[in-house]
């Protein structure tokens, strides 16, 4: 009896202080996609949008409801707060992966405007966050027919879960977060078009620390892309004279950067690709094997130098060569001041190293 | 003698008590036919007594037969005849002789602890049937066997079994200890004796294991533990015993290693899905669905978007229909238990979730928490484990994930403190420290 | 047997992260962080070696026992005493913490002291048991930790995200001059070994503690990890502007197949035994010192079952869990951790010299017979 006491006791007392806390999954409203953006009005400037799911039991194609909730608010947690009384269950981000910021908010946001979702807890540091164009709102409002889950497609979209496109690059919050804190190193966000019923993700903008940026073209996405990550998934297009192209898939890559100390850094990358010809005029390899290489990679490394040159223009730095130079020379605060200065004229240097595996199935 | 017995038994019915003549002497003789083997009373008594009779025959027969006992404590007298003696008076001395009707002339069959390819045979409820199969698989003199009898009222027969140079002098000794310090009336069954002995009435776990298979008693030997006996039971204690011993069936030792090992994994595996699995529904549902990842959570949202009342409820209530199922089951007659199983089985399965009372997933959770309960291969063990579902549950229903995982902590703890007769009843590699400390002396 | 003194260190080890010590040495990390975790290496193994070696003339028994052969009784209590406050502080503040983040990732809308009062239940429960009890159960936590570990180690080393480049920036900073509160904090890796004071009394004599060498390996892995991996994937700028630098971190890793998406949810679950390991044993050995003040205290490693005065001592252990956390609050419990950090570290310093002493004692003492004593308690190595 005494133990059973015992036992009992720390029960009775969890059951008096408790009754908080316990909300049933279906009395909860889950945010799906997040979108943020600028008003005119000054007032309250920020338009704050969230997708919300219904769910149900039958689970098929295009079953995918959903409902998108707006609001105008002076800060993005007062308008998440507002927006609950427009709700009748419970808004929950804990679900939410998809944040898209409106372009009109890039031009003015600071990282302390992000500091709304680093510090709630609810909201994963790997949430992928992206540029909505033409706005956030009308990013939301798309849905797709494929859709299964509500928010599933843009979901699959990032992070090679689902699509693995090279046009695609993925930033998740913790990696924006950091990047907009860090010295030597720009923020990268991919841009969603909201085109008809899907999504168009083939570009991306580069921020600097002021949160004005670069917006690179689907081509230098995919380049950027395939010199930063080492997913395989990319191709190198080598234009011919007789309106025939050369398209080699890659299997393999891996890209080195290095910088030389000088008094004008260089900034020294080395690509080397390997891959399997996808599209060729027939023949072509077998009679000028290492000749197509060598032309193949020639036109590579002038588009990624041409890439450089104008992020560089730009004043931006998404790859962090200024990370890597203070990294490799172990630098302090003084060369950080002397790479601020020397970067607008920093001097690049590609190599690329092309390797083609053979034709595919046929010769 | 005949009228002090008879008055001892309060006239009983059943007890035959003749005085028989043959011509040259008297014969008294007393027993209860029901207890004793008729046919050897006739070839071991009467047909010398009468048919051949000799009187120095006879009398050299009773003095040298090794199943005639002299007894001339008129006190012992009740106590033999229940025993199935045969107490017989012949010249003024009192004589018993064992005639025991026996049940059983052949091992059982093997029920509860089934097997695949290891032997089919099972203990009995005969203790002297029992010692010979225990006898037969573990062919050594150092087998040492102490009879007791436990009971006020069943007096029922024990046997202790030991390997006399492998086994444990501190539980041996903790046990003799045990035994002698209890007084039950009725010991029918050898889980009652394990009860009585097991010290603490209120432990979640057993501490001794129940077997009916003669091999797995012949192992334990082998491994130093001490086997217990009990005569009308088809089970065997053995003790001390370890926390792995509970999730070891004999045909592990029986199969191809790695075969038994990946089954034994499995069975780990199916332990603790049984114990918390629907503690982990209520924690996803009521406390942090964002723990598991999109999909998942959006396939219990919409499953239990027709339920009316919180998860826990939900849970209790298909618990209860699981459990109320399994025991009736077990309990009712074996030709209306498929019924029970059917009818059940038909409940759960589609109309529950179509009236809209559970959650299409609850239903998963359930079927999963019964079959992998089955899958450990101890009872008593698989008892345990089904009560501590339930601590999980209610601990979830307040804490949700968090208080899961406090109460793993508390269980390996509360594990780890349990003793087994004096040995540790979860710890690993005991034995390894065991032979380094011996060295290290 | 060796390996339940490896125990000890690895789960001390591994509550730094619960205590702020990652906080304090990446608040520090451009002005004497690595150099302080470097000097911690040499430090930390030299007192833990120096402790094992010294252990070695007290066979089979604790420092009470050990204290109570040299000092007076009061002497003694008053130095249980302390030394039981000591640790009770740490097993305080990492109650604390603990509660603090469960109650924050798990259930936010939950009140704290509700969190509170499950650990402090089970902590109870658990520390109350028997010396070896709580043995076992170290062990069979660690090898329910080790895979969750493991496995975030995996994860967060082959994160694609995990910036070599900022890890490098960070140790070049290894010229500057550490302080006192960078040495306490980094020499709390290796303070497991001071678990010996109790668990000396487990192990036989003649026992040897195998694998010293593995101490500073095994400080200076967790040492680095825990002060890297949330550079690496934070950058030199980012990291210093979270409070619970850890969860973040492991919230910074996805899990792209399995029932779970976030790592987050491993690193809490494996934090949470970790923390009620870490619970269990200090209220278990605060409840041992505290018996062992009184004169006439016999020790008994194994008992059964559970006398009343432990459930009576450890309920006050976790009444004073209450206590504090009725007065702290984020910033106190920091300012208090660090203060408890730097105590620490000196306390630790004196009782080595404590314990160098009385070993030379004893080996004097004992040198006459015909004990063997082969280790050399004087070089400390």
């Amino acid at each position: 009896m005494k133990r059973l006491l015992r036992i009992l006791l720390p029960l009775v007392l969890c059951l008096n202080v408790s009754g908080c806390g316990m909300k049933d999954i279906d009395k909860r409203f889950y945010v799906v996609t997040t979108g943020v953006d600028l008003t005119d009005n000054p007032e309250k400037p920020y338009r704050i949008s969230l997708r919300l799911a219904i769910t149900s039991a039958q689970v098929e194609s295009g079953s995918s409801r959903t409902e998108i909730e707006t609001i105008d608010a002076p800060s993005i947690a007062e308008g998440v707060r507002h927006l609950k009384s427009h709700v009748d269950k419970e808004l929950e981000f804990g679900h939410c992966r998809i944040f898209v910021l409106g372009k009109s908010l890039l031009r003015t946001a600071s990282p302390e405007t992000m500091s709304f979702f680093s510090r709630r807890r609810d909201i994963q540091m790997i949430s992928v966050f992206a540029v909505g164009e033409p706005d956030a709102l009308s990013v939301l409002k798309v849905s797709p027919k494929s859709e299964r889950y509500p928010g599933n497609a843009l979901f699959l979209s990032f992070g090679n879960e689902g699509t693995e496109s090279p046009y695609t690059i993925t930033t998740y919050l913790f990696d924006l977060v950091r990047k907009a804190y860090e010295r030597g190193i720009d923020p990268i966000l991919p841009v969603i078009k909201a085109e008809g019923r899907t999504y168009v993700i083939d570009q991306a903008v580069v921020l600097n620390k002021k949160g004005t940026g670069l917006l690179l073209t689907p081509k230098e996405t995919q380049l950027y892309k395939m010199t930063t990550s080492r997913s395989a998934k990319a191709e190198v297009v080598l234009p011919l004279d007789e309106q025939a192209r050369v398209v080699l898939t890659v299997s393999q890559l891996r890209t080195k950067i290095g910088i030389d100390r000088g008094t004008v850094p260089t900034v020294r990358m080395k690509v080397r690709v390997s891959g399997i010809l996808e599209e060729s005029p027939p023949g072509l390899l077998e009679r000028d094997w290492h000749g197509l290489e060598r032309r193949m990679e020639e036109s590579l490394s002038g588009q990624i130098e041409d890439l450089l040159i104008k992020i560089r223009n730009s004043g931006t730095d998404p790859y962090g060569f200024g990370l890597k130079y203070l990294s490799q020379y172990f630098g302090k605060e003084k060369d950080y001041k002397y790479w601020q200065s020397v970067y607008p004229e920093v001097k690049f240097k590609v190599e690329s190293d092309i390797h083609i595996k053979g034709p595919g199935v046929i010769r | 003698m005949i009228e002090q017995v008879r008055s001892r038994f309060g006239d009983a019915k059943d007890l035959v008590s003749e005085v028989m003549d043959n011509g040259y002497a008297r014969l008294e003789l007393c027993f209860f036919p029901a207890m004793c083997d008729v046919d050897q009373i006739k070839d071991a008594i009467l047909v010398p007594f009468s048919y051949r009779f000799d009187p120095d025959e006879f009398r050299r027969m009773l003095k040298t037969g090794l199943t005639f006992l002299k007894s001339d404590e008129p006190k012992k007298w009740p106590e033999l005849l229940l025993k199935g003696c045969v107490l017989l008076q012949y010249e003024d001395k009192v004589y018993s002789f064992l005639a025991i009707r026996k049940m059983q002339k052949a091992p059982g069959d093997t029920e509860v602890e089934a097997s695949l390819q290891g032997p089919q045979s099972a203990f009995t409820e005969d203790l002297d049937m029992n010692m010979n199969l225990v006898r037969l698989r573990y062919n050594s003199p150092n087998l040492n066997a102490e009879l007791m009898e436990k009971g006020e009222i069943s007096r029922t027969r024990i046997m202790i079994l030991f390997d006399r140079e492998k086994v444990d002098r501190t539980s041996l000794d903790e046990l003799r200890k045990r035994l002698e310090s209890i007084k039950p009336q009725l010991i029918q069954a050898s889980g009652q004796l394990a009860m009585y002995i097991g010290n603490a009435r209120f432990s979640m776990f057993p501490i001794t294991l129940q077997t009916e298979r003669p091999d797995r008693v012949a192992q334990l030997l082998q491994r130093g533990k001490i086997a217990v006996l009990v005569d009308g039971s088809r089970f065997a204690i053995t003790l001390p015993v370890r926390f792995f011993d509970f999730m070891h069936a004999m045909d592990d030792d029986y199969e191809p290693f790695w075969m038994g090992r990946i089954i034994i994994l499995f069975r780990y595996l199916g332990m603790v899905l049984s114990m918390t699995l629907p503690a982990l529904y209520i924690a996803a549902c009521s406390y942090n669905p964002e723990f598991f990842r999109v999909q998942l959570a959006f396939s219990i949202d919409g499953s239990r978007a027709a339920v009316p009342y919180p998860s826990f409820v939900e849970v209790f209530i298909m618990l209860f229909m699981i459990e109320a199922l399994i025991e009736a089951s077990i309990r009712l007659p074996r030709f209306v238990g498929s019924t029970a199983a059917t009818v059940g089985g038909l409940i759960l399965g589609q109309a529950a979730q179509q009236a809209g009372l559970v959650s299409s997933i609850m239903i998963i959770v359930t079927s999963v928490v019964a079959i992998s309960n089955f899958v450990i291969p101890n009872s008593s063990f698989s008892y345990s484990i089904r009560a501590l579902k339930y601590v999980f549950v209610l601990v979830a229903t307040f804490y949700g994930m968090v208080g899961i995982i406090v109460t793993l902590f508390l269980i390996v703890v509360y594990l780890c403190h349990l003793r087994s007769f004096g040995q540790p009843y979860l710890a690993v590699n005991m034995q390894k420290d065991q032979q380094k400390r011996e060295q290290s002396r | 047997m060796y390996r339940y003194f490896y125990y000890h260190v690895f789960y001390i080890g591994m509550m730094n992260v619960m205590l702020f010590v990652p906080h304090i040495l990446i608040k520090h990390r451009f002005d004497g962080a690595v150099s302080g975790i470097l000097a911690g290496i040499v430090i930390g193994t030299v007192l833990t070696v120096g402790t094992v070696y010294c252990y070695r003339q007290f066979p089979e028994l604790g420092l009470p026992e050990i204290l109570k052969r040299y000092f007076p009784d009061w002497i003694v209590a008053a130095l249980l005493y302390l030394s039981c406050l000591l640790w009770l502080a740490g097993g305080v503040l990492g109650s604390y913490t603990f509660a603090q983040t469960m109650g924050l990732f798990f259930n936010p809308d939950m009140n704290h002291y509700q969190f509170l009062l499950l650990i402090i239940v089970s902590s109870v429960f658990a520390g109350s048991r028997s010396t070896r009890t709580i043995q076992f159960a170290n062990e069979i936590l660690f090898w329910l930790c080790m895979p969750l570990l493991l496995f975030i180690l995996f994860k967060a080393f082959s994160s694609p995200y995990l910036s070599w480049d900022a890890i490098r920036i960070v140790a070049g900073y290894v010229a500057g001059p550490p302080s006192l509160t960078l040495l306490a904090a980094s020499t709390f890796f290796y303070t497991g070994y001071l678990n010996l004071t109790l668990f000396n009394r487990l192990y036989p004599a003649k026992f040897r503690i195998k694998r010293l060498w593995s101490i500073p390996l095994l400080g200076a892995f967790l040492g680095f990890v825990s002060f890297f991996i949330p550079i690496g994937l934070h950058g030199t700028m980012g990291v210093e502007q979270y409070i619970y630098l850890w969860s973040v971190t492991a919230d910074s890793m996805s899990l792209k197949y399995g029932f779970i998406q976030r790592i987050l949810f491993i690193f809490l679950i494996m934090f949470t035994l970790l923390s009620l390991m870490f619970m269990m044993n200090v209220f278990h050995a605060c409840m041992e010192y505290i018996k062992a003040s009184h004169p006439r205290h016999k020790p008994q490693p194994e008992q059964l079952p559970v006398p009343k005065t432990n459930w009576i001592v450890c309920s006050f252990f976790g009444a004073a869990c209450f206590l504090f956390s009725l007065w702290a609050n984020e910033g106190r419990s920091q300012w208090a951790t660090e203060l408890w950090l730097i105590v620490r570290f000196l306390f630790e310093l004196g009782s080595f010299v404590l314990i160098i002493v009385l070993a030379l004692l004893e080996k004097r003492r004992s040198s006459p017979s015909s004990r063997s004593t082969t280790s050399s308690a004087s070089s400390g190595q």
